[in-house]
C-alpha cells in the first residue's frame, strides 16, 4: 500500500485543486481577513483579553464551518458526480486498492479546505496568546475539530458511495440536520454525555484546567468529554471507513454496507453508547425506565436493518454463486437470523445495565423488561422481514413502497387503538400489543396480570407471521431461479486460441 | 485472450415485471491478437458485456477470464491486463495532459523509475505531445478521445476494450482513431471493440460477433461471418472501347448481368471461386473483350447485419 503522501488520488486532487495561483489568492484573502479581525480585536473597549478570546472562538468557529462543512460537502461530491461521468469506473478498474481509494478521497477531496484552515491558524495563535488560553485545551480543541470533521467527511464519502442520485444525499442530510434539532431538544435529559461534533472544539478552547465542565456520565461515573470524544468520533470513523472500502470497488449494483457479522457488530456498538450513557436516573412515571432504551434499540436495528436488506439482483447473484440449494434457505429467512441474534444480544445489554445500575427495584422489574425485550425483538423482525418480502417484487423503487405501506399500517392502526382507548384503559392495553410494539412501553405486573393469555397470543401472532413472511419469500424467490432459455448455437464455428 | 463461459446477466426493468436479460448465456473465446468487432443494436447488450469483462459489472451467472485470470475471483489482477475506454467522455478537465495520464500510471502502480517514460510514451503514441501541458478542458471530443486511449494504453495492457470510441467524432478524428487502433494491433495489442459505425469495423476489424437481445447471432473471423450471413460476391468489369458484346458474351456463359448504365460494363453476382473468376477473366481476353478494369464487391457489414437483425438468415 502506498503511503498517503504518495496516494495517487490524493496527488490527483492535491495538483487540481492546490494550483500555485489559487493558493496565493486563498492566502492573501485569508492574511487581510486575519489583519483585519485581529486589528479590530486589539481596539475592543472592553479590554484585550477577552477580546482575544471572543477572536479565537470566532476562528474556531469559521475553520468548523470550512473543515467540516466545506469538507464535508467535497466529501459528498467525492464519488456520485464521478459515477456519473465514468471516471469512478477508471478508477475501479486500476490497481488501487479499495482502501488507498477511499483514503485518497477522504484526504484529497477537502484539501483545499485543509489549506484553508491553516492559513487562518495564524490568528488563532494570536488570539490564543493575547486570551491567555491554556495551550493544552488549544491544542485539544483542534485536535477535536480534525478528528470530529473527519468522522463527518467520512460519513459523507460513504454517502456519496451509496447514493445514486444527488437529490438523495440532500434527503439523508436534511434528515440528519431534522434529527440533529430534535435530539438537542432532549440534551442531557435522556443522555449524560456532550455532542460529539466538531462544533466541541469552541468548547474545549476556552476551557481551563482549574474549571472544566465538559465531563461526560460514563456508566455511572464522571469522564472528561475530550478523550470520550476522542475515542468515539474514531470509532466511528473506522466503522465508516469500512463501510466505504468495502463497497468503493464493487459493483454498485451489489453494493453492501456492511457484512451480517460487520453489521452485528456496529450496531452492538451503537448499542453499548447508548446503554454506557443512558442516564438511568431519568424519570417518568408513565414508562419504564428502560422503555426508552429499547425503543432507541428497536429505531437502530430498524435502520440498520434496511440497509441490510437485499434486492432482486443480489439474491440472483447470491444464489447463483454460493449454489441455489445450499443458499436458497438462508435467503429465504435472510434478515431475521442475523437481526433476531443481533437485537436479543442488544436487548441483553439493556437487561444487564439495569440489573447493575441499582434503581429502585419497583422501577425496573428485570422479568418484565426481559419480556418487553422478546416483543420488541419479534415486531422488529416481522417488520424487517415484510421489507425484505416486499423488496423482491419487480418495479419502481420497491422498498421505499414497502416502508411507506408499513408507516401507513402503523399510522392507520394507532389512531384507531388509540380511539378504541386500547393505549389508555388497563384492560384493553393487552389488545394493542397484537397490533403495534408501542403498547409494550406499558407491560407491567398489572398489564400482565389483565390478561396474559392476550400478550402471549401476541408473541405467538408475531412469530406466525414471520414464519408466514420467510414462507412467502422462499416462493418468491423461487420465481428469480427461473432461467431463460440457453442461446442458439452460433452457426459460424468459434475457432481455437491461436 | 479472452473468455465467456456461460455468461449472463439479469436486470429488472423499472415498471414491469419481466425482467431483461442483456447478456443471455453467452459463451466466447476471442483469441490474442485480434481486433474484435462487437455489433449489435441499441440495447442489445454490448456495453454490459464490455463491463461484465473489465469487472465493472458482476454477471448474474456463469464465468469470463482475461488471459487466464478469472475476472470475478481475482479481479485487481485481470484488470492489469486490461485497458478501457467508456462510451463518452470521461475526463478530469482541471488536470493537465501529462497529470491525467500520470494519475493513472500511478494508480496502475508503474515503476516510479518508468513513469514519467511511460506517461510521455502513451501522450505520444496517441499524437498529443504538443497538448502534455494543456488543461483537459481546453481539448476538442477527438482529442479527449485520445487522452482516454492514452490513459488506457499507459500501463501496457494486451487487451484494450474500447466502448463506442469513434461515435461523437469528426470524420478526420475517426480516420486518426482508426489508424491509431491499426497501429496498436500491429504492437501486438488485442483489441475488442464496439461501435454503431460498422463501416469503421469492418475496415479494422478480424473477427466479428453481432448481438442482440443478449444473445450472440454471429461470431467469427470476419469473411466467415459475411459469408455465414448469405453475402454476394459481385463482380464488376469494365471494357475500354466498345465494339465487343460483353452482356450476350455472360448470358452465354450462364451469368445474369445486372441492366447495364452503360454497353462498356456489366455487374452480375458471382458465385464460383477464385480460380473459376480466373479463368472466366483469362476467356473474356481470348474472347477480344477490351477488359481495362475489374472490380470485386461484396455486400457491406450494414447490410448483413440488417438481414440479420431482421431475422432474414435466422
Amino acid at each position: 500500500m502506498n503511503s498517503l503522501f504518495s496516494n495517487p488520488e490524493l496527488l490527483r486532487y492535491a495538483r487540481a485543486q492546490l494550483r500555485p495561483t489559487k493558493l496565493l489568492v486563498t492566502g492573501l484573502i485569508c492574511a487581510l481577513l486575519s489583519v483585519t479581525l485581529a486589528f479590530a480585536a486589539l481596539h475592543q473597549p472592553y479590554g484585550i483579553t477577552s477580546a482575544a478570546a471572543q477572536l479565537l472562538r470566532t476562528v474556531i468557529v469559521l475553520q468548523v464551518l470550512i473543515l467540516a462543512l466545506g469538507g464535508g460537502i467535497a466529501c459528498l461530491n467525492a464519488v456520485f458526480p464521478e459515477k456519473e461521468q465514468n471516471t469512478f469506473d477508471y478508477q475501479r478498474i486500476t490497481r488501487l486498492s479499495s482502501a488507498e481509494l477511499a483514503l485518497g478521497k477522504l484526504f484529497g477531496a477537502p484539501i483545499f479546505m485543509y489549506f484553508v484552515c491553516l492559513c487562518l491558524m495564524p490568528l488563532a495563535i494570536y488570539a490564543a496568546f493575547f486570551a491567555h488560553a491554556d495551550p493544552l485545551f488549544v491544542l485539544a480543541a483542534y485536535v477535536a475539530l480534525f478528528v470530529a470533521s473527519l468522522t463527518f467527511h467520512t460519513f459523507c464519502l460513504l454517502l456519496s458511495l451509496l447514493a445514486i442520485k444527488g437529490s438523495q444525499v440532500t434527503g439523508i442530510l436534511l434528515a440528519l440536520l431534522l434529527f440533529a434539532v430534535v435530539s438537542n431538544q432532549s440534551d442531557g435529559m435522556y443522555f449524560r454525555v456532550h455532542s460529539f461534533g466538531p462544533l466541541q472544539a469552541y468548547e474545549l478552547a476556552t476551557q481551563h484546567s482549574g474549571a472544566y465542565s465538559l465531563t461526560d456520565i460514563l456508566l455511572g461515573h464522571s469522564v472528561h468529554h475530550f478523550p470520550v470524544l476522542l475515542v468515539v468520533d474514531t470509532c466511528f470513523i473506522l466503522w465508516f471507513l469500512l463501510a466505504v472500502v468495502r463497497n468503493i470497488k464493487r459493483d454498485p449494483r451489489s453494493y453492501e454496507v456492511f457484512s451480517p457479522l460487520q453489521f452485528l457488530g456496529f450496531a452492538l456498538f451503537l448499542n453499548l453508547l447508548l446503554v454506557a450513557f443512558y442516564n438511568f436516573s431519568w424519570t417518568n412515571l408513565s414508562l419504564g425506565v428502560h422503555s426508552l432504551l429499547f425503543f432507541f434499540e428497536f429505531i437502530i436495528f430498524f435502520l440498520l436493518g434496511v440497509a441490510l436488506l437485499h434486492n432482486r439482483e443480489h439474491v440472483r447473484t447470491l444464489l447463483h454463486s454460493s449454489g441455489v440449494q445450499s443458499s436458497r434457505l438462508w435467503n429465504s429467512l435472510w434478515p431475521a437470523p442475523v437481526l433476531a441474534l443481533g437485537a436479543v444480544t442488544a436487548s441483553a445489554m439493556v437487561v444487564i445495565a439495569l440489573a447493575f445500575s441499582r434503581l429502585d427495584p419497583s422501577r425496573s422489574d428485570i422479568t418484565f423488561a426481559a419480556l418487553r425485550s422478546l416483543i420488541f425483538v419479534l415486531f422488529l423482525v416481522s417488520d424487517l422481514q415484510l421489507l425484505q418480502l416486499l423488496n423482491l417484487r419487480p418495479g419502481n423503487h420497491p422498498l421505499v413502497t414497502a416502508i411507506v405501506y408499513l408507516a401507513l399500517y402503523y399510522f392507520c392502526a394507532s389512531i384507531i387503538l388509540t380511539a378504541l382507548g386500547c393505549f389508555r384503559e388497563q384492560a384493553r392495553i393487552p389488545v394493542a400489543s397484537l397490533f403495534v410494539p408501542s403498547a409494550v412501553f406499558q407491560l407491567n405486573a398489572s398489564a400482565w396480570t389483565t390478561a396474559p393469555h392476550i400478550w402471549l397470543a401476541g408473541i405467538f401472532l408475531q412469530l406466525l407471521l414471520i414464519a408466514t413472511l420467510c414462507h412467502f419469500q422462499s416462493r418468491r424467490i423461487a420465481t428469480l431461479l427461473h432461467q431463460p432459455a440457453p442461446t442458439p448455437a452460433t452457426p459460424t464455428p468459434i475457432p481455437a486460441a491461436s | 485472450m479472452i473468455q465467456l463461459h456461460a455468461v449472463t446477466k439479469e436486470y429488472d426493468q423499472p415498471g414491469s415485471p419481466s425482467t431483461l436479460v442483456a447478456a443471455d448465456h453467452l459463451t466466447l473465446h476471442i483469441p490474442a491478437g485480434e481486433i474484435f468487432g462487437l455489433i449489435g443494436p441499441n440495447g442489445a447488450g454490448k456495453s454490459t458485456t464490455l463491463k461484465m469483462i473489465t469487472g465493472l459489472l458482476t454477471p448474474t451467472s456463469g464465468s469470463i477470464s482475461v488471459n487466464n485470470v478469472d475476472v470475478a475471483r481475482q479481479p485487481t489482477e485481470a484488470q492489469k491486463h486490461i485497458g478501457y475506454l467508456a462510451d463518452f467522455f470521461s475526463v478530469y478537465g482541471n488536470l493537465k495532459v501529462w497529470e491525467y495520464v500520470d494519475h493513472f500510471a500511478r494508480c496502475y502502480k508503474l515503476d516510479p523509475a518508468q513513469l514519467s517514460t511511460r506517461v510521455h510514451d502513451a501522450i505520444a503514441q496517441v499524437g498529443l505531445t504538443s497538448k502534455t501541458d494543456s488543461f483537459v478542458d481546453g481539448l476538442s471530443r477527438g482529442m479527449k478521445q485520445r487522452l482516454g486511449i492514452a490513459r488506457a494504453i499507459v500501463h501496457d495492457p494486451p487487451l484494450l476494450i474500447l466502448d463506442e470510441p469513434t461515435s461523437g467524432l469528426d470524420p478526420k478524428a475517426r480516420v486518426e482513431l482508426k489508424d491509431l487502433l491499426r497501429r496498436l494491433h500491429r504492437g501486438g495489442k488485442t483489441i475488442f471493440i464496439t461501435s454503431h459505425v460498422l463501416s469503421d469495423l469492418q475496415e479494422i476489424c478480424t473477427f466479428l460477433a453481432i448481438m442482440e437481445k443478449g444473445k450472440l447471432l454471429r461470431v467469427g473471423p470476419i469473411a466467415d461471418v459475411m459469408r455465414s450471413g448469405g453475402a454476394t460476391r459481385r463482380v464488376h468489369l469494365r471494357l475500354a472501347a466498345p465494339g465487343f458484346d460483353l452482356h450476350p458474351w455472360l448470358a452465354s456463359r450462364g451469368f445474369s448481368p445486372e441492366p447495364p448504365p452503360t454497353h462498356l460494363s456489366a455487374e452480375f453476382p458471382f458465385s464460383g471461386s477464385d480460380a473459376d473468376l480466373a479463368a472466366l477473366i483469362r476467356d473474356l481476353v481470348q474472347a477480344g473483350a477490351p477488359l481495362c478494369s475489374l472490380e470485386e464487391k461484396s455486400d457491406s457489414l450494414e447490410a448483413l447485419f440488417s438481414k440479420l437483425s431482421s431475422g432474414e438468415v435466422m
